[in-house]
């Protein structure tokens, strides 16, 4: 995915000895997209949220998200402490962020060393000691997600252990004071050659010298700088009101929109929820000390637009939620564009008789690799003599499949065996992991896992095979959802690999067997499915 | 890229679950090009005839999300349960938006709201294994199992349990 899908976030600390400081971000972030507030404003029921987000919730249902109280559009106010309060933090955080994490590393070192640090480490285990935390803290500084399984009983042991170390590195030679000044107007802590930089903020009245590339933090006058849009002026700009749509016919509604300037394209439906979006944006701008060009707004209502308006790609029926029980539920559309399950449905209770004969086929079906089962308990579940042939052979196993799927992706049946294949791997994922899980509990009985994925797996096959007509609409949607995304994967399937490494990066994989059956295995696990596709053909 | 607000926020989800997974849970989009589309895990609850059982389900997510709910389905094998449809579909009241009320027997205090999370949801779900709700039952034949015959809805679910895993 993008780059910038590389979020900080609350999770940063708890990496890190600071780990108290997940709890303290969480709180300087909205509740309802989880990013640092952004223009917060108080409801009369007293929480806060970013101005944007309360709005679209109170025009979508009235109600306060965190309190269910009815609330107003009009009775929001904004709340500048807070503001100021995240703006603060979030120019100290990547400072701070850096020292935590050199201190963990260091700290870690110092494991590994019997040297020096080690005896600064062994300070702070004698604290623990006292609290029979030893082991635990020992690995304080890298948190595993094994550990972080433990994550509540750690925290709650954290406010014992985290003075002493805070404290200890104190006592190292000032680090702290070392690395930081602070402003002499402000008194905020920075890097030293951040100062400049900052003092010009004092000077100027502008922004700050910290940005995050996804937003512009808003700190500084009400003056507006130069370059703004021509529809906004030195003044904050003008609120718009709510409509009642109701009272408005069709031609009005879309004269209005297109006083406003913004498309006035689509159905009534459509129409009324972009003048509620826009209407949510241009407000909560009006909240900023900073305001954006109505330019700017302009391609916010664009990717609006996209994702969730007019050229946003219809929801699948399985999407709006309990379709089924609706009144003017329409059981043959229904049926048609769930045609796809009801076979595999099907297929599995005619497969269901065959269990026996298809158990028989060996294990092929548990196709398990090294990275994705680093507990691997189980000697039984991992066969390496037939995993190989799988591993090697696929290509010419199975020309028709999987070499199409790979290499010509304007295909639209390859690309939805692709899919299929993902989510098939997926699937054998999640078996594996039972298997796993069970056969921890229950060691004498792990013998023949192998009943489950070999009865199901035709019937996912079938779909992607025996409904070319049934592939194009739902290949078609999919490609107008996300067409960079849907291209990319078809031509580089190789692509995939680093995306799901990404989150590896903070967390070691072999230390985190609960992740991997999400994330790394159905990778790994691929080459192997595509063997049993033939197994199961033949 | 045109981002949107969803799926900033399902990573930001994705994130917190997989740094910081609560116990027995585990969850995460299928792809990461696909953020609307997650797998998640689920242990049985201890104590329950579910325990040791480990299911899988799918969640799909609404372009608006968090103003929406996603929806969950169990998916490989059913899940006798009296909340969970025959097709695996998950019903429970922190799933169904606030503003229709098919059942007419929650309180809006427990239905959806954009500061419930999938965490909150899989937490829900794994205590609805654990206490089904049977006022209102998407399988009828399970809830009038469990209210009847309670002992054999536990073998049948312990059954499953085992089925589920292959054995």
């Amino acid at each position: 995915m993008d780059p910038s899908f590389d979020l900080p976030d609350s999770t940063d600390w708890l990496a890190t000895p600071l780990s108290l400081l997940a709890p303290f971000e969480s709180s300087l972030r909205c509740q309802v997209c989880k990013d640092f507030f952004d223009n917060p404003v108080i409801t009369s029921c007293s929480h806060t949220f970013c101005s944007l987000c309360i709005r679209r919730c109170l025009s979508a249902e009235g109600k306060c998200p965190a309190c269910r109280s009815s609330d107003q559009e009009l009775k929001l106010r904004r709340n500048w402490a807070v503001q100021e309060l995240v703006d603060a933090f979030m120019t100290a955080r990547p400072s701070v962020l850096d020292l935590a994490r050199k201190e963990t590393v260091r700290l870690s070192q110092g494991e590994a060393d019997t040297g020096k640090p080690a005896q600064k480490k062994r300070k702070v285990d004698h604290f623990d000691s006292e609290e029979a935390q030893v082991p635990g803290t020992s690995s304080q500084g890298r948190r595993t997600r094994s550990q972080g399984l433990n994550s509540s009983a750690e925290q709650r042991a954290a406010p014992q252990v985290m003075p002493e170390i805070v404290e200890d590195s104190h006592d190292d030679e000032e680090y702290v004071p070392d690395g930081l000044v602070s402003c002499p107007i402000c008194y905020r802590k920075m890097k030293e050659e951040a100062v400049f930089p900052h003092l010009s903020v004092h000077e100027r009245e502008e922004e700050p010298a910290f940005q995050t590339p996804t937003k512009p933090t808003s700190f500084g006058s009400l003056q507006v700088p130069s370059q703004r849009g021509f529809t906004v002026t030195n003044k904050q700009p003008e609120r718009l009101p709510a409509i009642n749509y109701s009272i408005l016919k069709d031609m009005s509604l879309r004269k209005k929109l297109r006083d406003l300037g913004i498309p006035d394209w689509g159905p009534r439906q459509l129409l009324q929820r972009r003048h509620t979006e826009w209407m949510n944006l241009w407000n909560a701008n009006c909240d900023s000390k900073n305001p954006k060009s109505k330019r700017i707004l302009l391609q916010e209502l664009d990717i609006w637009e996209r994702t969730q308006g007019g050229h946003a790609a219809m929801p699948s029926a399985f999407g709006s939620s309990n379709n089924v029980m609706r009144k003017d539920f329409n059981a043959n559309e229904w049926s048609t564009s769930h045609d796809d399950d009801f076979r595999r449905l099907i297929a599995n209770a005619r497969q269901k008789s065959e269990t026996e004969v298809r158990s028989t086929i060996p294990g092929a079906s548990v196709s398990s690799s090294e990275p994705a089962e680093p507990q691997a308990p189980q000697p039984a579940q991992q066969r390496p003599a037939q995993q190989q042939p799988a591993h090697q052979q696929p290509a010419h196993q199975q020309p028709a499949h999987q070499q199409p799927a790979h290499q010509q992706p304007a295909q639209q049946q390859s690309a939805r065996q692709q899919l299929a294949q993902q989510q098939l791997a997926q699937h054998y994922a999640h078996q594996q992991y039972a298997q796993q899980q069970y056969a921890q509990q229950q060691p004498a009985q792990q013998h023949p896992a192998q009943q489950q994925p070999a009865q199901q797996q035709p019937a996912q096959q079938q779909p992607a095979q025996q409904q070319p007509a049934q592939q194009q609409p739902a290949h078609q949607q999919y490609a107008q959802q996300e067409p960079a995304h849907q291209q990319s994967a078809q031509q580089r399937p190789a692509q995939q690999q680093p995306a799901h490494q990404q989150p590896a990066h903070q967390q070691p994989a072999q230390q985190q067997p609960a992740q991997l059956p999400v994330n790394g295995a159905h990778v790994q696990l691929q080459p192997g499915i595509d063997a049993n596709h033939v197994i199961d053909l033949s | 890229m045109a981002s949107s607000v969803a799926q900033k926020r399902l990573f930001h989800e994705y994130k917190n679950l997989s740094t910081n997974p609560p116990e027995g849970i585990t969850a995460g989009p299928v792809t990461e090009d696909d953020m609307f589309h997650w797998e998640a895990l689920i242990q049985g609850p201890e104590g329950t005839p579910f325990d040791g059982g480990v299911f899988a389900a799918e969640l799909k997510f609404p372009r608006d999300y968090p103003l929406s709910p996603p929806t969950m389905k169990f998916i490989g094998g059913g899940v006798w349960h009296p909340n969970v449809y025959p097709n695996g579909t998950v019903c429970i009241s922190i799933l169904h938006p606030p503003g229709d009320d098919p059942n007419h027997y929650e309180h809006a205090s427990e239905r959806w709201s954009p500061i419930q999370s999938v965490e909150k949801i899989l937490l829900s779900v794994m205590s609805m294994l654990a206490e089904p709700n049977d006022e209102s039952p998407a399988n009828v034949e399970a809830a009038k199992m469990w209210r009847e015959r309670r002992a054999e809805y536990e073998k049948k679910v312990r059954d499953e349990v085992k089925k589920g895993l292959g054995l």
